[in-house]
């Protein structure tokens, strides 16, 4: 929650070096931080005050009056001016011939339908202070007639955005950063403006029950008989409007203005309008309120609300109600400055979607000290701008207020800054903050001022606290010494990364999905929605599922990118996440979320073998490359394995029985539903494929003696298995060292009972040279079992 | 007897004649013209004698550098008559054997946890799908505390009332939930750091709905801010570079006490300000010493052991640190390949 201070402001309670940057920059390393400097002025000349002495309608125009407005010197000038809003002896901004007004405009004296105007007056906006256009800016009636308008306030000032952090609501306020600027440069506070205390004058004849001293521990009230209501003075209007805060009336800016210097909410009420009851209560259900910002709110019990008589007049902390308000013609006022419950603030201002500069201070936690110096602030700028006589203050309070106390052993200091702090030090740097500081020895007593009573409750708070002012720059750091252990090693990383670097060597791109997906996903791969996890509040109505695979995100990547690629090569590792594998309770029964590696592979014109055999050799090659070099995968047939396409697909059978992953063809349909026409190929396998495979097998030394290559050609019925083929072919003779299919054809001369198979065999005996003569022994053998057991036949 | 002058212009007479040769013999031929007993250059050489002797020194330099020059000409072009190739337009391009392109988030995880495996941090890993105790009521926030709302957290269907798991189970949202199940799992001294995904209900230019964050943990005796300081200033020189300052900004977590925000000194304009940083500070993460609450809820004595703990967003120090100039986050999530297969 970004405060805007103005400088000018701040100034008036500490001392301030000269340029804000360098006060920016010692707050932020010590205090708040600050998120930017801005330098204001008014982009005005020749605007002073003026008063109104006569209005009378334009001759020639029905929705212009022509004013006679006093200026310097008694000097009465006519002024044409278009505003509802003007009355005889109000005071008003008056730009006169030649003034110069933001945006560059400059007033000359000129006809208005016949009429001559000798200058203008102006509106909030015309003047660049705020929005505000509606009519003429009014000014206080204590304004000099004649003066210059920027004399009355700073023509030239600084606003600082200070950030202060969640705990300490305290900072948003003059008075919080002044006491932060006085800690970290060392100077007192200024007392500005009389605090003392405020005579009483008569009785308050107000009747204050509170209902629910829980959720108002504190409820402070005094009314104020006789007060003008009106517009503020300049300079208040300009703190507020540059502190971002639009002006209302003169009493409403008094809270306003209040609330920022101290941080502590306050309401004004219509005495007249509100009666003598105030009723601190839950609402009652049903009940509604017109609040301030013009919209009605039906309450529920859990909300606490301020009421008269029989109704609620305000929204406790959050907002007041429009039928009390304070407008132009109250004469008698009602000023409330209480404390409610952080909690029930928060609740109510989120239950009725309805949230103010008062419910987010409340609703931090604010002290409940604070209300009593804030109203007598409040007292005071109310009898100087608006008059009026006080009735003494009700003050309800659910307990005597007594000061938190937090002893602080000085070791626990050392212990947290790594360097032992002289006692001396120490408590140099709490006082400056407010804090009291008793206690001799290796313990110190610290008592907690009103204003942290929320926020520092333990020592480790005030080990901030001292570390903070002393300055984390000035700590100088250490490396911590490396205890180098194999305790929490983890293999998952090392082994993600070689697969990772192996498939990039290997032409494929890394992605990074979402882990959530939508319905249609799942129901593409046949996954029924009831068993995926489910995410209550989703981003999107779309994305409400935790995704059970990797596969539906390739596929709508492939999707999005076939329009600019012949071929796509993707994968990803990343956690898919599936029902927890038990019934039972807790969170280890609900989900599980193991590692899998998922690739998908596709190339424009490729046929489904094509595509197959593809995927299978990026496979083979991960598992050879980092888990066995010498084993083949043992593949299974699958089925019924969407998003897999049955009879096309594989899954890889462990030594241990357990299920490795799948890979091979991807149903078309389930492509389809992406959009994608054309076949592809993918592969997910469990990281775990992958773990606890270390070390090299043992070594085979290269063959001294040459080996003999031959190519085959076999004409093979497509009901026989490749990998019967080759077993069947090595069981024929041991001289066969290795096979390899370089080429499958469909051959119209075969018909569709055989297909055409040539391979590479190459024949090697262990300890001589071979003869052509035994190759060819070996070889016609070798046939001759072909042909006995498959009916295969050399072509 | 030639000039000077001649004399240097001698080895790019040569270079020319010796590119016309069609073969060896040719190629001899006119070796004999630039280098034989009649050849310019011989003759330069005996006349060299009549020279005074301080200028016989220094042109003698020259013209002896000039003649092995043109002999190495006659033995390039010989070589090159002997193989036979016809030169190659060494500008045509060159075929890829295509490799793939790992993802620059997992690029960044990789560099990450390398500079803290260097200082003794071991990658750790933690549930996605967690309960709110690990998430947010050890971490020092209680159910019902407003700072919980500064997370936009994702929770699951189901509910997970009266299992003993916290009240809900939610996507996590930062990953310091891991340091929670670190602090609770594993034995002293703790020095871990959890790299994982992590998810807000956010969405827009600087934000993206999943993310990774890196957060890290030092639990033991004695260790310090100093030392929290010494962590971090190893990791911004080693990631961002060693000019890089580092500087800690009191800020408020309800889980660290004290509390810091990390700022590194803007790459930019080095530290002067400018438009791109905040007073010469770019504004990287949080970091802290655990709250003793963070530590109690993990049965650890605060007492004895202290802990200094850090988390920041993996997808921030990436754009933080390079010319990238991505000008979306969610651009990385996208996986269009014309971006994926830069990097």
């Amino acid at each position: 929650m970004l405060f805007r201070l103005p400088y000018s402001w701040l100034k008036e309670y500490v001392w301030v070096p000269k340029n804000p940057h360098d006060l920016a920059r010692q707050l932020s390393l010590h205090g708040p931080s600050v998120e930017k400097v801005e330098a204001v002025r008014h982009e005005f000349t020749g605007v002073v005050v003026g008063e109104i002495v006569s209005i009378e309608r334009h001759p020639n125009a029905d929705k212009l009056q022509v004013a006679m407005v006093r200026a310097n010197n008694g000097v009465l000038l006519r002024i044409i001016c278009g505003a509802p809003n003007i009355k005889v002896g109000q005071k008003v901004p008056l730009a006169l011939v030649g003034a110069t007004l933001p945006g560059g405009t400059t007033v000359s004296r000129r006809a208005v339908r016949g009429v001559m105007s000798e200058g203008m007056l102006c509106s909030a906006r015309e003047l660049g202070i705020h929005d505000d256009h509606l009519g003429i800016l009014i000014l206080h009636p204590s304004s000099k007639i004649g003066a210059r308008l920027v004399d009355l306030g700073d023509v030239k000032d600084y606003v600082l955005e200070v950030e202060p952090t969640t705990n300490r609501p305290d900072i948003s306020s003059v008075i919080g950063v002044a006491r932060e600027v006085s800690a970290i440069v060392g100077k007192p506070l200024k007392q500005s403006g009389g605090r003392s205390e405020i005579k009483k004058t008569y009785s308050c004849p107000l009747t204050v029950k509170v209902l629910n001293r829980k959720l108002c521990p504190r409820f402070m009230a005094v009314l104020i008989k006789n007060v003008s209501v009106g517009a503020s003075p300049w300079w208040m209007q300009e703190r507020l409007a540059r502190a971002g805060i639009r002006p209302i009336n003169s009493v409403v800016d008094v809270t306003n203005y209040v609330l920022l210097e101290y941080g502590q909410p306050l309401h004004a009420f219509d005495a007249d309008k509100l009666g003598n009851t105030i009723i601190v209560r839950e609402a009652k259900p049903g009940e509604t309120i017109l609040a301030l910002d013009g919209r009605t709110y039906r309450l529920k019990s859990n909300h606490l609300v301020v009421a008269d008589a029989k109704k609620p007049v305000s929204i406790a902390g959050v907002m007041g109600g429009e039928t009390t308000a304070v407008t132009t013609n109250t004469t008698n006022v009602v000023l409330e400055c209480a404390n409610f419950d952080p909690v029930s603030i928060r609740r109510t201002s989120r239950e009725l979607q309805l949230f103010s500069d008062s419910s987010r201070l409340f609703e931090k936690g604010l002290s409940k000290e604070s209300p009593t110096l804030t109203l007598s602030r409040a007292i005071e700028l109310v009898h100087k701008i608006c008059g009026g006589k006080h009735s003494s203050i009700t003050d309800i309070r659910a307990k005597r207020y007594s000061p938190l106390s937090v002893e602080l052993p000085l070791s626990r200091l050392s212990r947290v800054l790594g360097l032992s702090m002289p006692q001396l030090t120490v408590k140099r740097l709490l006082k400056r903050l407010g804090f009291r500081v008793g206690g001799q020895g290796a313990t110190l007593r610290v008592t907690v001022p009103y204003w942290r009573d929320h926020d520092v409750s333990a020592p480790e708070d005030l080990i901030e606290e001292v570390a903070r002012l002393y300055g984390y720059h000035r700590l100088t750091s250490v490396l911590p010494s490396v205890v180098l252990s194999t305790k929490d090693e983890l293999e998952d990383f090392s082994t993600e990364d070689k697969l990772r670097h192996s498939l990039v060597a290997m032409g494929f791109v890394e992605t990074l999905n979402y882990s959530f997906i939508r319905e249609s996903w799942l129901k593409a791969m046949a996954y029924p929605p009831s068993r995926a996890l489910k995410i209550l509040n989703p981003l999107t109505n779309d994305l409400v599922f935790l995704r059970p695979s990797l596969l539906p995100s390739l596929a709508a990547i492939v999707e999005a990118n076939l329009a600019h690629r012949e071929e796509i090569k993707i994968f990803e590792i990343a956690k898919i996440y599936l029902p927890g594998q038990s019934h039972g309770r807790g969170l280890e029964n609900y989900r599980e979320e193991p590692v899998f590696l998922g690739g998908v592979m596709t190339r424009t014109g490729a046929t489904a073998e094509e595509l197959y055999r593809l995927i299978k050799g990026v496979v083979e090659d991960l598992y050879h490359k980092n888990v066995n070099n010498r084993a083949d995968i043992q593949e299974e047939l699958i089925k019924s394995r969407p998003p897999f396409a049955d009879g096309l697909s594989a899954v890889i059978r462990q030594t241990n029985g357990r299920d490795g992953g799948v890979f091979g063809i991807l149903d078309p349909l389930f492509l389809q539903s992406f959009g994608v026409n054309q076949m592809v190929a993918a592969f997910e396998l469990p990281l775990s494929l992958f773990i606890g495979f270390r070390g090299y097998p043992a070594y085979r030394p290269p063959p001294k003696f040459p080996a003999v290559k031959r190519d085959i050609s076999l004409a093979v019925s497509p009901n026989v298995r490749y990998t019967d083929l080759v077993r069947i072919m090595k069981s024929s003779t041991s001289l066969l060292e290795s096979v390899e299919l370089f080429d499958i054809y469909h051959d119209e001369r075969l018909g569709d009972s055989m297909y055409s198979c040539a391979m590479h065999l190459i024949y090697r005996a262990p300890g001589r040279t071979l003869s052509s003569e035994e190759v060819e022994q070996a070889e016609a053998a070798m046939l001759k079992m072909l042909k006995g057991q498959f009916g295969v036949i050399l072509r | 007897m030639i000039s000077l002058e001649e004399l240097k212009n001698l080895p790019s007479e040569a270079e020319s004649a010796a590119l016309s040769a069609k073969n060896q013999q040719e190629l001899n031929q006119i070796a004999i013209r630039f280098l034989g007993r009649k050849s310019k250059l011989t003759l330069f050489l005996r006349s060299l004698k009549d020279l005074p002797k301080e200028k016989r020194v220094e042109v003698g330099q020259v013209a002896n550098k000039v003649r092995s020059r043109i002999s190495e000409i006659f033995e390039a072009r010989g070589r090159s008559l002997a193989h036979s190739l016809k030169p190659i337009d060494i500008t045509l391009p060159g075929i890829s054997p295509r490799l793939g392109h790992a993802h620059l988030i997992s690029q960044a995880i990789n560099e990450i946890s390398a500079i803290f495996k260097e200082i003794g941090f071991k990658r750790v890993r933690h549930p996605e799908v967690e309960s709110d105790w690990y998430a947010f009521e050890a971490l020092n926030m209680p159910p019902d505390h407003p700072a919980r709302d500064e997370w936009e957290t994702f929770f699951m269907d189901r509910p997970a009332k009266g299992d003993g798991d916290g009240k809900r189970f939610i996507l996590t949202p930062h990953a310091t939930s891991g340091t929670t199940r670190a602090l609770v799992a594993r034995k002293l001294p703790l020095r871990v750091i959890n790299i994982q995904k992590c998810y807000r209900r956010q969405s827009d230019i600087s934000h993206v709905p999943m993310f990774h964050q890196f957060d890290g943990v030092y639990a033991d005796e004695g260790v310090t801010i100093r030392h929290l300081k010494g962590v971090l200033e190893y990791f911004v020189k080693s990631y961002f570079g060693v000019k890089r300052e580092v500087r800690l900004r009191p800020f408020h977590f309800r889980f660290t006490e004290p509390s810091f925000e990390v700022d590194i000194s803007c790459g930019v304009c080095g530290g002067q300000g400018c438009r791109l940083c905040k007073e010469g500070w770019v504004e990287l993460g949080g970091a802290g010493m655990l709250h003793p609450n963070v530590l109690k809820a993990a049965k650890i004595d605060p007492a004895k052991i202290t802990a200094l703990a850090f988390g920041w967003g993996v997808e921030r120090v990436l754009l933080m640190r390079s010319g990238l100039e991505i000008p979306d986050i969610r651009i990385l999530y996208e996986n269009d390949l014309r971006f994926l297969e830069q990097f």
